[in-house]
Order: structure tokens, then C-alpha cells, then sequence
């Protein structure tokens, strides 16, 4: 089966990124998807993006604000820590992902 | 899971009912003069956490109410939790940039020491917001010890 991989991205110092990347890697093992997740500062998106290779990434800052030298799909990750949508957001990611086919 | 040693940092003494603040720059003036004479901040955390808050905004407008979760890191001596229930809504910009400005009705400042310190205990505090009555406990309180009670019993 196949390991996702999932970066969250978040400011600085306070893991938003950690928290929300957890809860997916939560709801897509929910749904048999089994995930691994990696968490980075805004300021390191671009290279960690490029070494680490996601399969989805989420954000908790605004998801203009890195460069994203990948094809993986950003996110923004602030439902997960509101409830509002949260449902619908892994929904969508959980779709995407399975659209993306297993690579 | 939130720690014993997470659940210390939550202390009535850092709990300000009373703060009457006009824009989040008004607040966190109001608020580092409260944490100032008790040793968690370093000079720099005023400009720090105003500057960190333009730049990444933390406004969370839950389904009950709005919360704010500001924070700056390299700025704070010893680690600390403070909580302001303000006088008045306190208007923050949303987290991640996407949608409208959040009033918020309850301010929370993690005063954390290490990168990625304190997940857990973020992702409880998240959990209480996800929750519509243990929320609207924790806003039905009026003193600190009791706002203290209603968050850590949820916690533990």
C-alpha cells in the first residue's frame, strides 16, 4: 500500500503545521490511506518541497507565500484547526489524492 | 497527549479578564506590560510577536467563537500559557490569509521556548473549540480559576 507523504507549513516556532498535518495523517489512516508527515517553516518550503517530494501539502500560512516547486497540491490546513470545514477539506484531499492515482 | 508538565503551564495568574484593548497592537502592549514583571518575556517579544502576527496572522474563527492564537518564538524566558478574555472582541486577521476578520473573544498566547514545542497541547486546545458546549464553558466563566478548570478538565 502507499505511504503518502504530507508537509504541513507553518510560520515559525509554534507547531499549526505539526497540528494540522497530524490530523490529516489521522483521517487518511481512517480511511486505510496510510501517511507520513514532515513539517517545515514558511521560509523553508521551497527547499524542503524539493527534497521531500509531497504528495499534499498544507499550510496554515497563506498559501501564496512560498513557492511550491512541485506539483503536489497546497491546501490551506486552517479548517482542520477551526472545525469549520474540516470534513470537506479531507474529503477533498482524500479525492485528490486518490486522482493522482498510486504513482 | 497533554502532559502534567504541559497542564502546569496553565495558571490563574496568567489569566486577564480585564483587558480593554482596541486593535491587537493595543492588546499586546496591554499584555506584555501584565507578563513583563514576571520574568517569561525578553524585551524583543513586543515588536517579535506584533511583527509575527502581520506576518502570519492567527485570527481562527471556530463554529461558537472567534480565538486567537498569537505567538512569536525567541522572545520568551521561561514557557508560559497567558489567556486574555477581553473587555471587548479583539479584531484579528485570519490564519492562512483566506476569509474574513475574526473577532476574537478569546486570546491565547503560547509563550513556547523550543520549535515545535507543545503540539499536543495545541491540538487539545483545538479540540475544545471543535466542541460547542466545552467552549461555551470555558466562555461562561468569569473568574480565571474557573476558565483555568474549564480548559484543563478538558485537557486531561
Amino acid at each position: 500500500m502507499k505511504q503518502y507523504k504530507i508537509l504541513g507549513v507553518c510560520g515559525a516556532g509554534l507547531s499549526t503545521s505539526t497540528t494540522v498535518a497530524r490530523m490529516l495523517q489521522q483521517g487518511m489512516e481512517k480511511r486505510n490511506m496510510p501517511a507520513q508527515i514532515r513539517t517545515c517553516k514558511v521560509i523553508e518550503a521551497t527547499g524542503t518541497i524539493k527534497g521531500y517530494d509531497p504528495d499534499v501539502i498544507l499550510s496554515t500560512v497563506a498559501t501564496t507565500s512560498f513557492e511550491n516547486p512541485s506539483d503536489a497540491k497546497v491546501f490551506s490546513g486552517v479548517p482542520l484547526l477551526t472545525g469549520v470545514g474540516a470534513s470537506k477539506l479531507l474529503d477533498d484531499i482524500v479525492e485528490y489524492l486518490k486522482s493522482k492515482g498510486d504513482e | 497527549m497533554v502532559t502534567k508538565e504541559d497542564l502546569r503551564l496553565f495558571h490563574p495568574d496568567l489569566v486577564f479578564c480585564d483587558i480593554d484593548a482596541a486593535d491587537t497592537d493595543e492588546l499586546f502592549k496591554l499584555l506584555g506590560q501584565r507578563l513583563s514583571p514576571k520574568g517569561y518575556i525578553k524585551e524583543n517579544w513586543l515588536s517579535a510577536i506584533k511583527e509575527r502576527e502581520r506576518d502570519y496572522a492567527t485570527g481562527l474563527q471556530t463554529r461558537t467563537i472567534g480565538v486567537a492564537i498569537p505567538h512569536a518564538d525567541n522572545c520568551v524566558n521561561k514557557a508560559y500559557i497567558a489567556i486574555v478574555k477581553p473587555v471587548h472582541p479583539v479584531v484579528f486577521q485570519p490564519m492562512g490569509g483566506i476569509g474574513d476578520p475574526v473577532s476574537a473573544e478569546l486570546i491565547i498566547n503560547l509563550g513556547i521556548l523550543r520549535e515545535g514545542g507543545e503540539v499536543d497541547l495545541l491540538q487539545g486546545l483545538m479540540r475544545i473549540f471543535l466542541d460547542d458546549d466545552a467552549t461555551n464553558n470555558v466562555m461562561q466563566q468569569e473568574t480565571p480559576e474557573g476558565i483555568i478548570k474549564a480548559i484543563t478538565s478538558r485537557l486531561m
